[in-house]
């Protein structure tokens, strides 16, 4: 293997490292907001309960998206020196506009509103997830801006030898490939966050099926609503946005018709004869299978999706056991979908790095094979092993229900808390 | 207009060596200000909010690098690849450490987390020591610098005197933050570190004018001044003394980017978006971030929000 394979291999396990955990960003971030909403208009100690059993979620998960994140940011200098010399101040912009308006932003906001509980007014504390939720949107804005050029470069002028300018910014930031996609992207998120919220509000109410009246009063009687509550917002969300992505996604094969022939000719999805031009070379076919697993899931999924809500009425779902079953278990596939989704795009844009402009073999940095896989080494695991230590306290978090929750406590809490957790967890949650 | 990015960089550097210093700092005293598994969770209360607010400026300045200054952050990256590639894995490893240490009672997984702070806060603030004295010995070309250029005697003593003087500026932030006998502890871990830190650094100042024959350097001379009237100012003002060890922090990145100005204001080729929209952009920024400063500028109580 070259360098500029290792160099690849890295880029695709950071990428989707961050991915992973930005999608559930995304798309808890709308839905706190609204729980928030709810507990500062009523008031009530169930909004509150559910902003922080959900934050504290999002909060963990947004651990790894951090530091994956920074990571990635600091990859392009190290190991793609040829997108700067030769896009230079071009592919910059969005990057430097999403790390200081969006990223730099987004975490001072996360920061006061995780620390700042209690300690600052109710509606300013909204305000402020608020502002989160904004940033994180518009920081996956701007780097699809950055995307979006890599898939088809609009809107300046390349000079290949690093004075390149933007000569149409309002062109970049309105590129097919950067709006497309990102209405595709978002609404799958949506989905993944709904699918998230679902599948842990289900595995609760799973474990009350086919006890009494009187047990299930006994313990924990508010369970019950709490996690109707939430399933109601979590399928919602999921039902609305699978029919979206569903439809959006093949929205995209209007623009890659024109800009990228060739990545559906990889994906099969043209009878044209093309020819490519001399010594082009087209993406893999093996491309085809990731996609063909998205496009199913997709399509099953939102028509499954249909059938969903009307259990929402009048609480009919708290009993139907296959059902929450099927629920919980459907967890991991729209993170199944999301890698497939990033392998059809990113490797079916291959060879190129900047489409027709820069070849990847071209843009990697003047580095030893030993230098690249050492750093591969290194990374792959760190995010391996700290990717699977954040999921197991995720669920660890989920089973444990809304009790002894760490988001919004104070110091004397926690160190009391730190002993026991109050109140007694049931059975099933001492487990993990 | 050129001068305008140039001041922006520096800002975001320069603030990066301030803030993020002291809670690097603050990992390599952990073990001697809050060795109880109690005072740690207070320790991590104490720098806890600013933890995402002060990696940022790095996040910042490298994005502000990329987006302004075309290839410089290239060539810097992919010229200490031997530096950069250890220094973020060490900065994963210290915000997994701060983040995932409470989210599960259990005395050895915490202990195990409790560890990797420090040892990743000392790699963290060696690395970043390391970058420094190579970016001193003039920014990388194009290509790899050699590990054994990038890990030379000179590097090695930048990396040790900014250990040093980020775990006085850690010690002196606790002593402010924290009460009771850990900020006591603090006062002394201060006290004690205060000489060295001047010393090596007088030390490093020498060698620097040596090395880079730059007289730049001689503005680092400020870092054992600083370090020596914080250690004064340690037990009973410890804002003046934060003052202080903040200054001593940012005299060394002062040095070297004074050095490097020149090469630096050659590298600035910024768009017209990056040009109406950052500045007005990061003046928002700060504008949070002092709301975040003032909000936790008094020590660490019982009700203070806890997390980490």
């Amino acid at each position: 293997m070259t360098a500029v394979d290792l160099a690849r291999i890295q880029f695709a396990v950071t990428t989707n490292a961050h991915f992973l955990f930005v999608v559930v960003t995304l798309g808890l971030a709308p839905l706190i907001a609204f729980m928030q909403l709810r507990w500062v208009v009523t008031g009530r100690e169930v909004h509150e309960r559910m902003t922080r059993f959900w934050g504290q979620i999002y909060v963990v998960n947004y651990a790894l998206g951090i530091v994956t994140g920074i990571v990635m940011e600091f990859q392009f200098g190290l190991n793609w020196t040829g997108v700067s010399r030769v896009a230079g101040q071009v592919f910059g912009a969005p990057l430097a506009l999403e790390t200081i308006i969006a990223f730099f932003a987004e975490a001072t906001f996360l920061g006061l509103w995780i620390f700042g509980w209690g300690r600052i007014p109710k509606w300013l504390h909204f305000g402020l997830f608020l502002l989160v939720t904004a940033t994180a949107y518009a920081s996956a804005y701007w780097i699809m801006i950055a995307n979006g050029f890599m898939q088809h470069p609009v809107g300046a002028a390349l000079t290949g030898n690093g004075s390149a300018r933007i000569t149409d910014f309002a062109a970049m930031a309105a590129n097919p490939n950067t709006v497309g996609a990102l209405a595709h992207l978002i609404p799958a998120a949506l989905m993944t966050g709904g699918v998230l919220v679902t599948a842990v509000s289900a595995y609760h109410l799973r474990r009350r099926v086919g006890r009494t009246h009187a047990e299930r009063r006994a313990e924990r009687p508010r369970d019950e609503v709490f996690f109707v509550r939430s399933m109601r917002i979590g399928m919602i969300t999921m039902v609305v946005a699978a029919l979206a992505t569903f439809a959006l996604g093949w929205a995209q094969l209007d623009y890659l018709r024109t800009d990228q022939p060739f990545k559906l000719v990889a994906l099969g999805l043209t009878r044209d004869p093309m020819t490519l031009p001399a010594g082009g070379q087209a993406p893999p076919s093996w491309i085809a299978t990731p996609f063909t697993i998205m496009a199913t899931y997709g399509e099953v999924f939102s028509y499954i999706a249909l059938f969903l809500p009307p259990f929402l009425i009048r609480r009919w779902i708290v009993r139907r056991r296959i059902l929450l079953k099927f629920l919980v278990w459907m967890l991991p596939l729209p993170f199944v979908a999301v890698v497939c989704g990033w392998l059809v795009r990113e490797v079916g844009r291959q060879p190129w790095v900047i489409y027709g402009v820069l070849r990847t073999s071209n843009a990697a940095a003047p580095l030893s094979t030993g230098a690249v896989a050492a750093s591969l080494v290194v990374f792959t695991l760190l995010f391996a092993v700290l990717a699977a230590t954040d999921w197991l306290l995720m669920a660890r978090l989920a089973r444990r229900g809304p009790y002894g929750m760490a988001l919004g406590s104070t110091l004397d809490e926690a160190e009391s808390g730190d002993a026991a957790i109050d109140p007694p967890a049931p059975a099933y949650a001492r487990t993990i | 207009m050129d001068y305008l990015w140039m001041t922006m960089l520096a800002l975001l550097v320069v603030g990066w060596f301030v803030l993020e210093g002291f809670g690097v700092g603050a990992a390599l005293v952990a073990p001697r200000v809050a060795p109880a598994a109690v005072e740690r969770r207070r320790l991590l209360t104490a720098y806890g909010p600013f933890l995402l607010a002060n990696e940022m400026w790095l996040v910042a300045a490298a994005g502000l690098l990329v987006g302004a200054f075309g290839t410089l952050e290239a060539r810097v990256l992919s010229g200490l690849y031997a530096v950069f590639v250890p220094l973020l894995a060490a900065w994963v490893l210290r915000d997994a450490s701060v983040w995932l240490r409470s989210r599960r009672p259990g005395a050895l997984w915490r202990r195990m987390w409790d560890r990797t702070f420090v040892a990743s806060g000392a790699v963290f603030a060696a690395c970043t020591g390391l970058v420094l004295g190579n970016v001193a010995m003039g920014v990388p070309g194009s290509g790899m610098v050699s590990p054994v250029r990038a890990y030379g005697p000179y590097p090695l003593l930048c990396a040790a005197t900014m250990a040093v003087l980020f775990a006085l500026h850690g010690a002196v932030f606790l002593r402010a933050r924290l009460t009771g006998d850990p900020a006591a502890r603090a006062a002394s871990a201060a006290r004690r570190l205060a000489p060295i830190a001047a010393g090596l650094s007088l030390v490093a100042v020498a060698v620097s004018l040596y090395v880079t024959a730059s007289p730049y350097a001689l503005i680092a001379l400020a870092a054992p001044a600083a370090a020596l009237l914080c250690r004064t100012r340690a037990a009973e003002r410890p804002g003046r003394a934060f003052a202080w060890s903040a200054l001593a922090v940012a005299a060394p990145v002062a040095a070297v980017g004074a050095g490097t100005a020149g090469t630096v204001l050659a590298a600035v080729d910024a768009s017209e978006v990056a040009r109406t929209v950052l500045p007005p952009a990061l003046a928002v920024v700060l504008v949070f971030q002092a709301l975040l400063w003032w909000l936790f500028r008094r020590p660490v109580t019982g009700r203070a929000a806890a997390f980490f």
